[in-house]
């Protein structure tokens, strides 16, 4: 089964960019959901003694928002995917600015290519993040669909 | 502090519960079933119910937001998921361990490999995050 390559190279929301609130509850949320116990990210004015202007998301956050961003393409019927049949294969995070609660991101979203390799299909996702005067972050990730054999 | 090539950040060794990837997967909204169902993850062909590689991507990145204490200085981290984390339904869950050293460190950026097994297999290959100091 292959996914539909007539999704790659189109640009997801890139005409109208998504856009997101960093929620201060849901960074808490994420943080505590991997141990964190750093008071970076949960308490405002610690991290505004350090200078930023509200507590700061762990590295991967922007995963979550990304992941659905994703979930865009690969839940349209025609994609033509198999869910259960994905596993990651690679996770890429470039941070170019802290993501700081509060802030209001917009976010664009690309298939960048499916390859095929011994009956498997990689495909690579690129999302970037900006706020008006520059990116945030951009994340790349790689899925692997398995093949049946 | 120090950030010679060559220094071994303080390792970390980690569990991980059916009870962490349900915490997980609501706080990421990643609801795979295979993270949560061993019905469904086995009829897909995995031994059993598999840590999200992002739980565990989150959790390795800890070596060194704990030792840097300013993960806001964490500005790159890249993975390659290896072997999945298999999760069995008891309490005591899987064991990851981490170990991290630092390769390089050039223009205050130090560029450090991060290295993590569960069961004796590699969890993550070609871990690596860059910290602007």
């Amino acid at each position: 089964m292959a996914v539909n390559q007539e999704f790659v190279g189109k640009a997801f929301f890139s005409d109208k960019w998504e856009l997101f609130e960093v929620g201060r509850e849901k960074v808490k949320e994420f943080a505590l959901a991997l141990g964190e116990t750093n008071p970076i990210y949960f308490k405002k004015e610690h991290a505004q003694s350090l200078g930023y202007a509200d507590i700061i998301a762990p590295p991967t956050f922007l995963i979550s928002v990304a992941m659905s961003a994703m979930n865009k393409v690969l839940f349209d019927p025609e994609f033509n995917l198999d869910y259960s049949r994905i596993v990651h294969g690679e996770q890429g995070f470039t941070l170019h600015k802290p993501v700081v609660a509060g802030m209001q991101l917009a976010l664009n979203t690309t298939l960048e290519s499916v390859v095929e390799k011994m009956g498997n299909e990689f495909l690579t996702f690129q999302v970037h993040f900006g706020e008006p005067d520059g990116y945030v972050a951009n994340l790349k990730s790689v899925l692997i669909s398995r093949g049946e054999a | 502090m120090s950030f010679e090539v060559g220094l071994e950040l303080p390792a970390k060794t980690f569990k991980v519960t059916r009870e962490d990837l349900i915490r997980y997967a609501g706080a990421s909204l990643d609801f795979n079933k295979i993270h949560w169902n061993e019905r469904v993850a086995k009829a897909v062909g995995l031994p059993n119910v598999i840590a999200h590689g992002m739980f565990t991507m989150g959790k390795c990145i800890q070596i060194v937001t704990d030792w840097i204490d300013n993960p806001a200085k964490v500005v790159d981290y890249q993975v390659r998921f290896a072997s999945p984390v298999v999760v069995p339904d008891d309490d005591d869950g899987a064991t990851v361990e981490v170990t991290a050293k630092i390769v390089e460190n050039t223009d205050n950026k130090i560029k450090i490999d991060i290295q993590a097994r569960s069961d004796g297999a590699k969890v993550l290959g070609k871990a690596v995050a860059i910290v602007q100091l």
